[in-house]
């Protein structure tokens, strides 16, 4: 039963943190700055913190990799640490939009049913 | 604001509370993390057009989170390592010790299961007259001629339903051609477990040295992430430095200011001597830079 409505946020923001992280790197790669913004205003995360040791731990998973580059010349001023994603991480990625797809639509399929009133249509 | 340079008491506090929190990741990710943290404070700070140093516990704090929940961060969530998407596996070195742990076990049974049947064969073969304690009945020997009843013992398997045969199925004869099946499979057996013993010995001493060979690789991994960090805070220092000195030898042979579109900060002014008088030439040798 639900009662931590927080600690369900927080679980919930776990769970698809890194995979949020490898679609934005997907992308190109960032730097750490980068993605802890992009994520945090995407509600992702909670706090911008969070996301350092979370690539931590996907570099150490080897999903991604990292390099720090000298400041850029338009007076950035701090080196910045590039990730970029792997093979493994690629796949990782690939996986998780699968099962996710599968995932949210059961889901909100279930939630649309119930907040309308009605049973879930279960022959769908 | 410098890399690596220290920020205000408060940040300060956030960072070793941070540190603290971080304590299950290894070293050298553990010191990456707090670069990062540290530079997202000072950028953060600029972009609010606050002084980093200024900056309260408070304000670090709703920015970045609580310190402690980083921690939860590097080692739990719904990452590959901890979700269902990879499944996890015990370290190769854990997996070997399993086996030589239970190798022992099936080498400890096999062993004076062997015995048992041997004595049982030749009980069977009418050399002694073989009476099984605690039952006062006997094994009926069987001479080589004696139908055999059907049962084929085949596999290792059989060496155990032969510990039946010597301790509770004491009024059925067992021929002396199935004694002797039963024999050979358990003396196979038991060479089978101390092969896989030996074998399993060899996994160990490999997955051992494997492991000796990894953390002298992960040491000098955590020196290379160490020299990339310090490399990085090295040449971001050299760049200040060299776009002072270009902008001190500029005003000084040049009266101006060095140019400031040269993107590397490193031209060096040259004075050339022209029939009008002289001219300023910037040469900048890391322009590829």
């Amino acid at each position: 039963m639900v009662t931590e409505h927080s600690s369900v946020a927080t679980q919930l923001r776990k769970g698809v943190a890194p995979y949020c992280a490898l679609a934005l790197i997907a992308e190109g790669p960032r730097y750490g700055y980068e993605l802890s913004r992009a994520l945090a205003e995407a509600g992702v995360v909670a706090g911008s913190g969070s996301v350092y040791p979370l690539l931590a731990r996907l570099q150490a998973d080897g999903l991604v990799t990292s390099v720090w580059q000298p400041p850029p010349a338009d007076g950035g001023g701090l080196p910045r640490k590039y990730y970029a994603l792997t093979e493994a991480g690629d796949s990782a990625l690939v996986d998780f939009r699968r099962h996710w797809t599968q995932l949210s639509t059961g889901v909100e399929r279930l939630l649309g049913a119930t907040a309308a009133g009605g049973r879930p249509d279960a022959s769908r | 604001m410098r890399h690596g340079e220290p920020l205000g008491p408060d940040t300060e506090r956030y960072l070793a509370e941070a540190e603290a929190a971080l304590g299950e990741l290894p070293p050298h990710a553990r010191a990456e993390v707090l670069a990062e943290l540290r530079d997202h404070i000072a950028r953060w700070g600029e972009e609010q057009g606050r002084a980093p140093e200024d900056l309260t516990y408070a304000e670090v704090e709703a920015e970045l989170g609580p310190p402690e929940a980083l921690g939860t961060w590097a080692v739990e969530g719904g990452g590959p390592t901890s979700g269902p998407l990879v499944p996890a596996l015990p370290p190769p070195g854990r997996r070997v010790a399993g086996l030589v742990r239970w190798s022992w076990v099936a080498a400890a049974a096999a062993v004076p299961l062997a015995a048992v049947v041997s004595v049982l064969v030749y009980a069977s073969a009418g050399h002694l007259p073989f009476h099984v304690a605690g039952t006062g009945s006997a094994v009926h020997a069987a001479g080589p001629s004696r139908p055999s009843d059907g049962r084929a013992f085949s596999s290792s398997a059989a060496a155990a339903q032969s510990a039946t045969v010597g301790t509770s199925t004491t009024d059925r004869a067992v021929s002396a051609a199935q004694a002797l099946e039963i024999h050979r499979t358990s003396t196979e057996l038991a060479q089978w477990t101390l092969q896989e013993r030996s074998v399993a010995a060899q996994l160990a001493s490999l997955a051992a040295q494997q492991q000796a060979a990894s953390q002298g690789a992960q040491a000098l991994e955590d020196r290379r992430v160490q020299l990339q960090t310090e490399m990085a805070q090295v040449s971001a220092q050299r760049q200040a430095m060299a776009r002072v000195l270009a902008d001190q030898g500029a005003r000084t042979l040049c009266g101006q200011p060095a140019p400031v579109a040269d993107p590397s900060g490193t031209a060096v002014p040259v004075v050339v001597q022209v029939h009008s008088g002289t001219m300023c030439i910037w040469t900048a040798p890391q322009l590829n830079h």
